[in-house]
């Protein structure tokens, strides 16, 4: 018998599973052990140097449970440690804070457990193929819910969804249109009505041109998923697409998705990603788009596949396709909270269904542009994934197997981020200015326990997400938004019931440089930990008895100041001018010009425009406002045609002409046509996602935020004290940040 | 009167260790009149019983008074020793003296250099330090009415001065120096008449004795029929308890079938067997486990002390009881033991050792009250520690001081409070905050390897300097005040156990390994001869080890045949009395002696071989270097002479023959009479103290102990195999990292292939 075979008949048996146990069982035992410091500071040195070493082979797939587990082993360690050591009451104050801090460690310590439990290994699903005979496909309809979003964004997601590959007699596109209810058609107030009633007018007669569907209801009860249900209700075909307004659907999407429920019966959703082609307001005003991974990218290129593993993949709201047979079980999208989406998947995997996801980035979507619309969406995210963790908590759900049930729990608990935030964030001031007795320790004991446990958690996350998430990051998006959700998950706690859908603004320009109305609770903790520098460089001059504490705490706040520097830097709202972002590309291409065929390059390109390189000898036989003729080659596949073009500025770069120009589309279909050159290839996401997904490690990520922190930090006061630019008053509303529509 | 006893036996005397003594009906002996208590510090009327007019002379070294090795040095222009005189009483004090030698330094001025003497606050005696006459021998007569029963208190205070002008307080010269062993305290005394009572027990059998307590111990048969090992085991129960009352004094015991005139007699025995010691009624009266005690029959300054019960049970649960007595109560003749309730887990009468890992607050370690010192280099808080008799000498953590003090304000910048262990210097804090400061939970690591299994001491000592000490500037102290407060906290933490034997060092501090169960569960003794100096000779040994552990080693087992178990071996005996058997593994060989083994000096092996810090660094991970492997063996040159013990008492300790990591060890002389005396001297701390290596000579004419190293090393076992397994792995960091990661790796490995498993499904 082969070893691979003892193993075999060792696992039919069960035995494997009990040496499992037995294995964590001998792992727990070395925690309790009662070992001396020295053996405790060897453990933390070989446990360091073995992830060293063993990042070298990430690309082994072997190495990495045992990374994770080196990793996890060490922290567990520091746990125990942390729970049975450094918990000491020296007077009431202290301890509640001290408990309180501990409270905030363990949130962190639950996160990043269940975080390596469920990222273990990440399935890489692929798409499955469809049948030759398309008579065997399933019929889809296209679910788009709009509410108040811009005609101009809606047309450009429609025509896209008509363009998608797919027998056209099995796709019927919807819009779900909540912004011309009768309701709001018959309100009160007669400008709203009017305007109700024009919208309702504009998007019939849109959905008419291009051959899509318009439905619309009497009232708008339960939000996103009450349209969604009566966009349903409207339909009829077996699957359900449902893609949100700004999301414009590639081509190859239902070619990718569909095949997964042809294989597996008891599929009811496959996920794909939410790729944005505009940065969030964070990326924008810290000048990291197209450097750094966006924010999402964690979830969609690490944590969903973690969840598909464990058959928990989620449905979130948009880019997924839906059997509406399983729908049609629980009554349609499930509208208990205001996350309807991950309620949804989570009903539906209590009653055994399996759901798929695919890493294949196949909308374009737009993220809010300001901060207010920031918050606003993650206020909404944080409300509602509270809300199912008290009203439907995972752990207690009837039908979840265990490891969905860990997965469902860690993406609703990671939700409560905001109070060990701020706790970490207030936490050096307890001692700094307090003297509270808060982390009971001393330099060995830190040394031996608490330093491999922070050095192997830095390089856990890095190994899990270092390509798609630089180190501090999370904590610098955390604590942007910790501020504001704080109060609003307290508000869910008190009344879990109340919140309501607040849908986020989308497309919004700034036109103007701008502090955001946001950063006032940012100046207090910048104070703050400030503050504690002084008070820990005096009590260092002045009171040596507690020098190893001073220290420790002064480093700390020395870390939130740099974190808060970040959020300074970003909270100071840029200039945008563009309500469609450009990609950069390079596609050769020719202008037309009478009989004359100029070639070209295309530099960027977007639902508006062009940025096109030219041969400077050239220059004289183009003029500004010239309407002329673009003809660029094949692209991912997609033969473009011919598009008209306006020419809108001549300028120089690197001794190359370069031209400016707006697309002006004679027709629908070339309009369809444009949308479907411009965003209908899912490659050329992927590309894009490709050339932004790099590693620089823990401290080139530091050096990198804390240049971007210090220096837009500094931009930041400057525009405050200085008032180089006048605020504008009207901007002074939560949530608006001054967007002026176009 | 039955009645009357009836009511009183439902009264419960609990002491802290539930020991539950219900007070009997009152027997008739307590109707007998019985001598009036002697008034303190007098002697007591002159009686028709000649003990009482025979006055005799006992002397008390200034040595037995203050650590073995401690000299007594006087510095600066004002300084002060203080000891206390221990007085009984039992003693009727006719007079005293303190014959003083010491030495002062010849820079002294005669004219201003005094030295004076105080007892109890009361200066009897003052001497000019003269520069020409350094060396000083005086008789100072003691006052007895200033005496009090109890602890006097003796100060030696010194005024020195090298001049009659400005002068450095701290200058070098200014110097004393009292000189212990030489100096001593001589009284003659007669003994007062006793009264008989449970609770004066601690002051009858009494440490405050300037001699060794003697007494003698009647068991019904035992001058016919010889001693059983029953009988032996109570009185190896009653010399403990004895030896625990005494704390560290030594003892002198002999047993017999008769009572002794002119010493404590301790009788033990079953009801009916009593008829020659007690009166019909008096055995009437024992109805279970009593202990009674009155005054010795025609000797009314000692007591007879019955040990006794209707069965051997209860007659050793009376001699257990009488063991655990530490607190004055009963306040009667005699008390009945209804039951004895252990503990749930090991219990000490005094010494207990700290538990590992724990905090302990100051106050849990004798500091009952917050200490505040005044003055200028006027003393420290000392705190004593019992540590584990198995603690590793190489363990390499550390003990955490929390400490919670204050100190004046206007100290001088090199102010500093000093830590000790075992008079050895561990660390300083500075305390240079003019304004004064309070400090709470200012922590301080001291590592365990400064600490000792067994007694520790701990020295927390201000040296506080006034900020104005120039000369012939006005120095006021009042500022110079220490507080220390007893909530601060000892921190143990997890202790590397493991005890290197054989070892007499050990023994001599801890009586280790005999003592690793507190209750001698572990402990085999075989006395090899049934003679009653042997039996004297090992119940006494078991005294001094019970004064060393602070516990009764209640349930060892004591035999006259060879005890062939797994506990560890104590041998007593006479050395043709000692079987062959129990010596094979001995590294010297007593039957044979003049076959010895002499260690000679060779080039030690390097404990460690690194030479750079790669090397160092693994060595380190390896393991602290004496715990790698065994220490190297002493080279010893064997020669054959011919030779004898003559008065010699030989003692070697050894791996068990029986029982591997099992200790071993043999008491032995020529004769009975050598091998008593021998364990008399034993007790002596002179020898005790300096006992150390596996192999020890002493004798008494003229003084002298030998001790060596002879045989392979070995470690002790440790029962509890988690804790086995603890100490291995403290004891070797690689092996327990090796184990830790390779759990990790195979654990990671079944993990993996449980995933791939559920990926391919998924897949």
């Amino acid at each position: 018998m082969t070893f691979q075979e003892r193993i075999e008949s060792l696992d039919q048996k069960g035995g494997l599973r009990a040496l499992a146990i037995g294995l964590i069982v001998a792992v727990m035992i070395f925690f309790a052990a009662n070992i001396t410091t020295s053996t405790q500071l060897a453990v933390g040195v070989v446990g360091i140097a073995s992830l060293i070493v063993l990042k070298f082979f990430k690309k082994n797939e072997n190495t990495r449970v045992v990374f994770l587990s080196i990793g996890a082993f060490l922290s567990l360690d520091y746990l125990f440690w942390r729970t049975f050591t450094t918990l000491t009451y020296y007077d009431l104050v202290s301890f509640t804070c001290a408990i309180l801090l501990y409270l905030a460690e363990m949130y962190g310590f639950i996160i990043y457990g269940l975080s390596i439990f469920v990222n273990i290994d990440p399935l890489d699903r692929k798409p499955a193929p469809l049948p030759a005979d398309e008579a065997e496909w399933p019929t889809v309809d296209v679910l788009i819910p709009t509410y108040n979003e811009e005609k101009e964004i809606l047309e450009i997601t429609l025509l896209a969804a008509l363009a998608i590959e797919y027998p056209k007699e099995k796709l019927k596109v919807y819009l779900c249109d909540d912004g011309g209810t009768d309701q709001r058609c018959n309100a009160s107030d007669p400008i709203k009505a009017a305007l109700a009633r024009d919208r309702r007018r504009a998007l019939k007669d849109l959905c008419e041109k291009a051959g899509a569907h318009y439905c619309t209801r009497a009232r708008n009860i339960h939000a996103k998923a009450g349209n969604l249900n009566n966009g349903m209700e409207h339909s009829s075909g077996e699957l359900v697409l449902i893609l949100d307004a700004d999301h414009i659907p590639t081509v190859d999407f239902l070619r990718n998705t569909v095949g997964w429920f042809l294989k597996d019966p008891k599929m009811f959703l496959v996920q794909t990603p939410h790729f944005f082609t505009n940065p969030d307001p964070i990326e924008k005003n810290l000048k990291t788009w197209r450097k750094m991974p966006s924010e999402n990218e964690m979830f969609y290129k690490v944590i969903q596949k973690g969840l598909d593993f464990w058959n928990a993949a989620f449905f979130c709201g948009s880019a997924a396709v839906m059997r509406r047979s399983c729908l049609e079980k629980v009554g349609g999208i499930v509208g208990e909270t205001i996350t309807e989406d991950a309620e949804t998947a989570l009903t539906l995997h209590s009653l055994g269904f399996n759901s798929a996801y695919i890493d294949r980035p196949m909308v374009s979507g737009l993220s809010p542009e300001t901060l207010g619309g920031f918050i606003t969406q993650r206020i909404r995210w944080a409300q509602g994934m509270v809300q199912i963790f008290l009203l439907k908590n995972p752990m207690l759900v009837r039908g979840l197997s265990f490891p969905q049930r860990l997965c469902y729990f860690s993406s609703s608990f990671f939700w409560f981020f905001p109070f060990a935030r701020l706790t970490f964030s207030l936490a050096p001031a307890a001692f700094l200015f307090f003297s509270l007795k808060i982390y009971d320790s001393n330099f060995i004991d830190f040394l031996a326990f608490a330093m491999p446990h922070l050095i192997s958690a830095f390089m856990v996350q890095a190994y899990l997400f270092g390509s798609v998430r630089w180190s501090f990051v999370s904590e610098l998006y955390e604590l942007m938004q910790s501020v504001y959700t704080f109060p609003a998950i307290v508000k869910v706690f008190l009344n879990p019931r109340a919140p309501s859908f607040n849908v986020t603004a989308k497309g919004e320009i700034l036109n103007r440089d701008f502090i955001s109305p946001l950063a006032k609770p940012f100046y207090v903790l910048l104070v703050v930990n400030l503050l504690c520098i002084f008070a820990g460089t005096y009590r260092t001059l002045f009171d040596p008895v507690h020098e190893f504490a001073i220290g420790i705490t002064m480093f700390w706040a020395l870390f939130n100041i740099f974190i808060l520097f970040a959020c300074l830097g970003a909270l100071l709202e840029r200039r945008q001018m563009r309500s469609t972002a450009r990609m950069a590309a390079k596609i050769p291409g020719r202008l037309i010009l009478g009989d004359r065929k100029i070639p070209v390059d295309i530099m960027d390109i977007s639902n508006g425009g062009a940025a096109l390189a030219i041969d400077e000898a050239y220059e004289s036989q183009l003029l500004p406002d010239q309407l002329i003729q673009l003809e660029p080659d094949k692209d991912f596949d997609i033969e473009p045609g011919i598009f008209h073009i306006e020419i809108r500025n001549l300028r120089y770069r690197d001794r190359t002409l370069m031209v400016g120009c707006s697309f002006k589309h004679q027709s629908l279909e070339e309009m369809k046509r444009k949308i479907t050159f411009v965003n209908g290839s899912s490659r050329r996401w992927m590309e894009f996602q490709f050339k932004r997904e790099k590693a620089i490690g823990v401290w080139g990520s530091f050096v990198y935020l804390l240049g971007a922190g210090v220096r837009f930090s500094i931009e930041h006061l400057g525009v405050g004290l200085l008032g180089t630019i006048r605020r504008d008053r009207e901007s002074r509303t939560f949530g608006s940040g001054a967007p002026v529509k176009p | 009167m039955r009645n009357r006893g009836q009511n009183r036996s439902r009264i419960r005397w609990e002491t802290a260790l539930a020991l539950g003594i219900a007070l009997a009906p009152l027997p008739a002996i307590a109707q007998q009149p019985s001598g009036a208590p002697a008034a303190p510090g007098v002697a007591a009327p002159a009686a028709a019983d000649r003990s009482l007019v025979n006055a005799s002379t006992v002397r008390l070294p200034l040595r037995q008074l203050i650590g073995p090795k401690e000299p007594i040095y006087l510095m600066n222009a004002q300084s002060t020793y203080t000891l206390f005189m221990p007085l009984s009483a039992r003693y009727g004090v006719r007079s005293c003296k303190l014959h003083l030698n010491f030495t002062n330094s010849i820079a002294l001025l005669s004219e201003r250099s005094t030295l004076r003497v105080v007892l109890n606050d009361k200066v009897i005696a003052q001497f000019f330090l003269t520069r020409n006459e350094p060396d000083h021998t005086v008789d100072i007569e003691i006052p007895v009415k200033y005496l009090e029963i109890g602890p006097n208190q003796f100060q030696f205070v010194v005024s020195q001065h090298y001049t009659l002008e400005c002068e450095d307080p701290a200058a070098p010269e200014l110097w004393t120096q009292i000189l212990p062993d030489e100096s001593y305290f001589e009284a003659v005394i007669t003994w007062n008449r006793i009264y008989p009572k449970l609770s004066l027990l601690q002051d009858l059998i009494d440490r405050k004795l300037w001699e060794p307590y003697r007494y003698h111990v009647c068991f019904p048969n035992g001058a016919s029929g010889g001693i059983s090992p029953t009988q032996l085991s109570w009185g190896s129960i009653v010399a403990q308890g004895v030896g625990l009352n005494l704390e560290y004094r030594p003892l002198t015991v002999t047993t017999g079938g008769a009572l002794l005139a002119g010493v404590d007699n301790i009788v033990v025995g079953q009801q009916n067997e009593l008829t020659q010691y007690l009166t019909a009624t008096e055995i009437g009266a024992i109805n279970g486990s009593f202990i009674a005690i009155k005054a010795l029959p025609g000797d009314p300054t000692h007591f007879l002390l019955v040990i006794s019960g209707r069965s051997e049970e209860e007659v050793g649960q009376a001699a257990y009881a009488f063991s655990l007595i530490n607190f004055p109560l009963p306040d009667s003749q005699y008390a009945q033991v209804d039951r004895i309730n252990f503990p749930q887990k090991d219990f000490w009468v005094r010494n207990a050792p700290v538990k590992d890992p724990g905090v302990y607050s100051f106050r849990q370690l004798g500091l009952e009250k917050n200490a505040s010192i005044h003055g200028w280099n006027t003393g420290s808080v000392q705190l004593q520690t019992y540590m584990p008799g198995d603690l590793s000498q190489d363990d390499p953590s550390n003990i955490e001081l929390r400490l919670h003090f204050a100190y004046g304000a206007a100290f001088r910048q090199d102010s500093v409070l000093n830590m000790f262990v075992n008079r050895e210097f561990q660390y300083a804090i500075r305390m240079d905050d003019l304004r004064g400061a309070v400090a709470y939970g200012y922590k301080v690591y001291l590592p365990v390897k400064a600490f000792q299994p067994g007694r520790n001491l701990v020295e927390i000592s201000p040296t506080m300097v006034p900020i104005v000490t120039n000369h012939c500037e006005m120095v006021q102290n009042e500022n110079l005040w220490f507080t220390l407060y007893r909530d601060s906290d000892f921190v143990v933490p997890g202790l590397q156990k493991k005890a290197r034997l054989p070892s007499f060092t050990l023994f001599s501090q801890t009586a280790f390994p005999f003592t690793s169960a507190p209750d001698g569960t572990g402990l085999a003794v075989f006395v090899a001869a049934k003679d009653n100096p042997t039996i004297c000779a090992t119940w006494m040994l078991l005294a001094k080890m019970a004064q060393i552990s602070g516990s009764v080693l209640f349930r060892a087992e004591l035999n006259f045949t060879v005890p062939k178990s797994k506990k560890d071996l104590l041998i007593v005996g006479p050395l043709d009395s000692i079987p062959p058997e129990v010596l094979t593994t001995a590294p010297v060989n007593l039957q044979q002696l003049g076959r010895l083994r002499y260690v000679v000096q060779v080039s030690p092996s390097p404990e460690a071989t690194a030479i750079g810090p790669v090397q160092e660094v693994l060595e380190r991970l390896r393991g602290v270097p004496s715990e790698r492997s065994e220490r190297e063996q002493p080279a010893t040159v064997e020669m054959a002479t011919t030779a004898d013990l003559l008065d010699d008492t030989v003692a070697v300790a050894y791996e068990s023959p029986f029982a591997r990591a099992r200790g071993a060890m043999v008491i032995t002389a020529r004769d009975t009479a050598t091998l008593y005396n021998g364990i008399v001297n034993l007790q002596d701390r002179r020898y005790w103290d300096n006992l150390n290596g596996n192999l020890a000579v002493w004798n008494t004419t003229p003084r002298s102990l030998a001790t060596a190293r002879l045989g392979p090393e070995f470690i002790y076992k440790v029962d509890n195999p988690i804790k086995r397994t603890q100490n291995s792995f403290n004891g070797n960091p690689i092996v327990f990292v090796a184990v830790v990661f390779l759990t990790i790796g195979l654990l990671a490995f079944v993990m993996r292939y449980l995933l791939r498993k559920r990926e391919i499904k998924e897949e």
